[in-house]
């Protein structure tokens, strides 16, 4: 059955036809269009001479393409390669920072290097942590990945040395999976074998919403530590931790982080729930400058910033090991960067005011451009 | 069936965002006690993405080590560095120290290795900077640039006595402290604008 009439129609004789109703006026039949070869045609044309010479002209010029044309002369390779010269540069300046700290923490002679001015915050650190005593326990976060270890370590020393001078009990999570980790890297470097040990709580995930339940419920929020046993039973390795009921029974909070965004999390979320608790941070150079407004509107007790901050913090009688170790190296490797942007924007400037250089810039520029 | 997932998911999201917010402003045991569920719900749930996410990876670069092409080998790698380190933290303890020496010689030096390089990236950008885009505000920020560094650090024992006192003391608590209070505010209208249009259902990411 059919269910379009229009199919119907489709084997009528009219739809054999090239013109239908007009039977074998034109036939379409395709055995017609096979021939093997076109047969001769009998007539004769009159060529004049200037037509035979273009007829010439033409049959050298199809010849010629069959043949394939040689490609065009190239223009020599130019000798300078921007690519090349920028690569080579890049190398430079890594090789060059390579040496001249290397060389600094080699040949450094560990000679206490001229007094920082000492911030406020950075006093108020000192002073809070000087004052902790064998009774106190403190809650510290180890918030940084592996890759700010070189920056965070010294400071994190800084802070630790005080900590443990004094024989409070340091209490440590971490926001970071890996952060644990650190602070046992960390107890490993500096610990004297006298100092209490810590208590690891472990990993905290959920980033703000885990500080939240921190600060709403410390004991449910972490029911087990790293070992997986509860640190809050009487029987326990610490029982000191028994008086501790929420975010706000610790003698002080540190933050060790090196991302501003983590340490905002713990300035909205913990920040209100603490008290008179002293709230402290330990930031990396690029975090600290975010953070520093919390600092002068008072949610903030004390801070430290980037090795700079932690060399400031360091008494110069009792200096850090750690951060001596790799003072006079960071110092140079600043330097030497100062000297490389100093002298590269010169050449720029330099290269800028030739005009026929601009000008072959700015065609190079063109180029590119798709 | 789709068409029922998004208002019962909008609607669960809005009464969940709702309770925890209201926990902040009344003080009631009940609100209190559901906040505290909800967020600790909202942990357990993040732990499990960070394992889901780990089988993904897993799942990911298997198909790629089956299908033996160019990358197999570094899915490969991948895998058996994640297996490798898994089986260690689970046969011993999580700062133990064959955790420990992972860190020490796996972890800190190919993070740091990539922050080295952006340390020597970031150098040859600034150094740069006014070749590609001389403009007022490239030559401020190189000024500032150098302004910073040179008073951070002595320089053969002595820091530099006007940039190191004055200078960098400036920089940072007027035109820095104010860029800083302008991005936190931008940030915190966002945030606010973000959670109002989750909490009126007006965006919905959760639907999948």
């Amino acid at each position: 059955m059919m269910d379009n009439p229009q199919d119907q129609q489709d084997d009528t004789p009219q739809k054999k036809e090239a013109v239908p109703g007009l039977e074998d006026v034109l036939p379409l039949n395709a055995a017609m269009f096979e021939a093997d070869e076109i047969l001769p045609v009998p007539f004769s044309v009159d060529i004049s001479e200037p037509q035979h010479k273009h007829i010439g002209l033409l049959e050298r010029m199809l010849a010629q393409e069959n043949e394939g044309t040689p490609p065009p002369a190239q223009p020599p390779k130019a000798e300078y390669h921007p690519d090349s010269f920028q690569r080579f540069l890049r190398l430079a300046i890594g090789l060059i920072l390579i040496l001249t700290i290397t060389a600094n923490i080699l040949y450094s002679n560990r000679s206490p290097s001229a007094a920082l001015a000492v911030p406020s915050e950075i006093v108020q650190t000192r002073t809070i942590l000087r004052g902790l005593s064998s009774e106190s326990m403190v809650l510290v976060a180890f918030d940084y990945e592996p890759g700010f270890s070189a920056e965070m370590e010294p400071l994190a020393a800084a802070v630790f040395q005080d900590i443990l001078t004094t024989q409070a009990v340091p209490v440590i999570l971490s926001t970071s999976p890996l952060g644990t980790l650190q602070a046992a890297r960390l107890m490993q470097k500096i610990q004297p074998p006298t100092a209490r040990q810590p208590i690891y709580l472990g990993y905290l995930p959920g980033g703000a919403a885990g500080l939240m339940s921190l600060t709403n419920s410390l004991r449910n929020t972490f029911p087990l530590d790293v070992d997986g046993e509860s640190p809050w039973l009487p029987d326990s390795a610490n029982p000191k931790l028994q008086a501790i009921n929420s975010i706000a029974d610790f003698a002080a909070v540190i933050v060790l982080s090196a991302d501003a965004e983590n340490a905002r999390n713990w300035l909205e979320q913990v920040q209100p729930a603490l008290n008179k608790t002293p709230f402290i941070f330990a930031l990396s150079a690029q975090a600290a400058p975010l953070i520093r407004p919390y600092l002068s509107g008072n949610q903030l007790q004390g801070m430290i910033g980037g090795v700079i901050g932690a060399h400031a913090y360091q008494e110069p009688k009792q200096p850090n090991a750690m951060l001596q170790m790799t003072w006079d190296g960071f110092a140079a490797g600043v330097w030497v960067a100062v000297a490389f942007i100093v002298c590269g924007s010169g050449i720029s400037l330099v290269l800028l005011s030739d005009p026929a250089r601009k000008k072959r810039r700015k065609q190079r520029q063109k180029r590119r451009l798709p | 069936m789709t068409r029922w997932i998004t208002p019962i998911s909008t609607a669960i999201a809005t009464g969940v965002g709702i309770i925890v917010l209201v926990g902040y402003f009344v003080p009631a045991a009940w609100i209190l006690d559901l906040r505290a569920l909800f967020l600790r719900w909202a942990v357990i749930l993040a732990g499990l993405t960070l394992l889901v996410g780990i089988f993904n990876l897993l799942a990911v670069h298997g198909r790629k080590v089956y299908s033996l092409n160019k990358e197999s080998w570094s899915s490969l790698a991948l895998i058996i560095a994640l297996v490798g380190t898994a089986g260690v933290i689970a046969w011993q303890q999580t700062h133990s120290a064959a955790a420990l020496w992972i860190l020490n010689w796996i972890l800190i030096p190919a993070e740091s290795s990539l922050m080295a390089v952006l340390a020597v990236i970031l150098i040859y950008a600034a150094a740069r900077l006014l070749y590609r885009r001389k403009t007022v505000f490239s030559v401020i920020f190189l000024v500032t640039v150098v302004i910073v560094l040179s008073g951070s650090v002595p320089f053969w024992g002595t820091f530099i006595p006007f940039v190191h006192d004055r200078l960098l003391g400036w920089i940072i608590s007027v035109p820095a402290m104010a860029g800083a209070r302008g991005l936190l505010l931008g940030m915190a209208l966002g945030i606010i604008a973000t959670g109002i249009r989750l909490l009126t259902g007006n965006q919905h990411p959760y639907d999948g």
